[in-house]
């Protein structure tokens, strides 16, 4: 996997954007990148979640890999905007878990960097 | 319905049954001899930016060339083993869209080799690559133009052209993967914003050894009313899809949350929204036919690829909240401009304009207007510089536009705070 680094921090961004916007200020990162698989855990304290935002970040980035779609796009840069609609970071994670308790939202996104298996 | 008819809803399949609408409307509008020798000249044509297929090889050859771009397109998906989402759902259209107008299977592949070329330089699978591989068929005229301009001898115009896309194949990964960078996601038509840029250096590589590119205009005229019925079906075939598919409260309910996005890079509403997509794709695709007709402009080649080009990124960013004011501007300076608003280059801007629809999406109505206007003043600039070997031209004008109006924007918003 090339940029392997370069992207996490780009989902790493994505995902703290859209945790800001929704009102996080205050953010506890663990960014662990291990042989085949690099894990994201993002926790925050948000009071009032409201449900419906809970659900958009478990859809979001439980959306299938698609691997084309990162390997062209996983550069756009904002410039003075983050996007905050957490689309691009959704395409790029294999999976994520997302939990709320006790006004702490903690969302774990996981890359597996596996070469694909797929033909060609 | 059952679940199992359900199910015959992928966009894989849509795209087979749609091929198949193309294929009989081509034996309808001609005979099959001339649709293949149709075909014929259509495949030998230069192809350059302007080049409707429609004139080149009529209306059955250019349908059934579409079909066959589409089914390669289609085949290669699924061989790449590329699951169906709204990028590629995209990709596909915009190559079908773009088969009217200077796109064939025999001036793609060069390209298409290209880009598998640099995914093994890579070393990395081409499914990775496999998107920005149907979009690279932008460039798709420079094998045409090299290899069917008469410049050397027959054999050695067709390794010039073959060699040339190859080349512009494996480089275009690597400058549209910058250029993505240069407008922050507000020009939906990156590759045309690369393959733009990449063909200023081309021409001008070429003009140092004496080989120069001669402009091609060719349109065709009185055909709207065969490809409105034809559109109209398409457009409608692609909404009554979306009504079978999902439920009605399913179908209000994502229809308003789509028009909710901004629109901007990356946005996959059939990824998000499933196949309610079908709908707003349908719909774009009826706005842009009816404008055009409203305008009282021709229905060709080169608008049929700027409707298919809405209807595509109907799955991939646009819809009529954030593409109706970025139109509205493109017709308010095409009614202001010095050609006749039904001049090919406005229509073409008013319909192509929308690949700036994210601004409008992001930052409201009068930057979408303005966004429009802009575009619609430049897009016939742009044009020049790459000598028609740019197929998305708008793309490229459009990249300009985003550059110059994102960062005003957001100046005027700081100054505001």
């Amino acid at each position: 996997m090339k940029l392997r680094y370069e992207k996490n921090v780009r989902v790493l961004t994505d995902i703290m954007g859209y945790c800001h916007l929704v009102g996080g200020t205050s953010f506890q990162i663990d960014f662990t990148m291990k042989e085949e698989v690099s894990d994201i855990t993002i926790k925050t304290k948000i009071p009032g979640l409201p449900a419906e935002n809970l659900h958009e970040i478990d859809k979001m980035l439980n959306i299938p890999r698609q691997r084309e779609v990162e390997q062209y796009y996983w550069n756009i840069s904002g410039g003075e905007e983050i996007d905050n609609e957490l689309g691009l970071a959704g395409m790029m994670v294999d999976e994520a878990f997302v939990s709320y308790e006790n006004d702490i939202l903690t969302i774990k996104a996981c890359r597996y960097d596996a070469p694909s298996p797929d033909f060609l | 319905m059952t679940k199992s008819l359900r199910d015959r809803f992928g966009p894989y399949q849509l795209f087979l049954v749609s091929m198949f609408v193309f294929v009989v409307f081509a034996f309808i509008a001609d005979a099959p001899g001339d649709v293949f020798r149709g075909l014929l000249r259509i495949f030998t044509s230069r192809s350059l930016l302007v080049t409707d297929y429609i004139a080149v090889g009529g209306l059955g050859a250019s349908f059934l060339n579409a079909a066959i771009t589409g089914c390669f397109c289609v085949g290669l998906m699924r061989i790449s083993g590329v699951k169906p989402n709204g990028s590629t759902i995209m990709a596909i259209w915009l190559t079908i869209g773009f088969s009217f107008f200077g796109k064939n299977i025999l001036n793609m592949s060069p390209i298409l080799f290209g880009v598998f070329l640099y995914s093994r330089l890579q070393k990395e699978p081409f499914l990775n690559y496999s998107l920005v591989a149907l979009l690279s068929s932008t460039l798709a005229p420079v094998v045409s133009e090299f290899a069917f301009g008469g410049r050397f001898s027959l054999l050695w115009d067709a390794v010039f052209g073959v060699v040339t896309g190859i080349v512009m194949g494996v480089l275009l990964p690597i400058v549209s993967a910058a250029t993505n960078k240069v407008h922050g996601g507000y020009n939906l038509y990156n590759v045309g914003f690369a393959g733009g840029i990449l063909m200023i250096f081309l021409v001008a590589l070429c003009k140092s050894f004496g080989i120069t590119v001669e402009p091609v205009r060719i349109l065709s005229e009185g055909n709207n009313l065969f490809l409105a019925i034809f559109l109209y079906l398409m457009m409608g075939m692609w909404c009554a899809f979306a009504l079978l598919s999902s439920r009605r409260d399913q179908i209000i309910s994502r229809t308003k949350r789509i028009h909710g996005h901004s629109g901007r890079l990356v946005t996959d509403y059939y990824l998000m929204y499933g196949r309610t997509t079908y709908l707003n794709m349908g719909l774009l695709g009826i706005l842009g036919t009816t404008i055009t007709l409203a305008l009282g402009a021709e229905l060709n080649g080169a608008t049929l690829a700027g409707i298919f080009t809405m209807m595509g990124f109907g799955a991939f960013g646009k819809h009529l909240r954030n593409c109706l004011p970025v139109m509205a501007g493109a017709v308010l300076f095409a009614f202001l401009n010095n050609p006749a608003h039904t001049e090919p280059a406005n229509i073409l801007a008013i319909l192509f304009c929308t690949g700036l629809a994210p601004i409008a999406g992001q930052y409201g109505v009068l930057w979408g207007v303005l966004a429009g206007m802009l575009h619609t003043c430049i897009v016939s600039h742009t044009g020049l510089l790459p000598a028609g070997l740019n197929l998305y031209n708008n793309g490229f004008a459009a990249g300009f536009v985003a550059l110059l109006l994102v960062p005003i924007i957001l100046a005027a918003r700081r100054a505001k705070e």
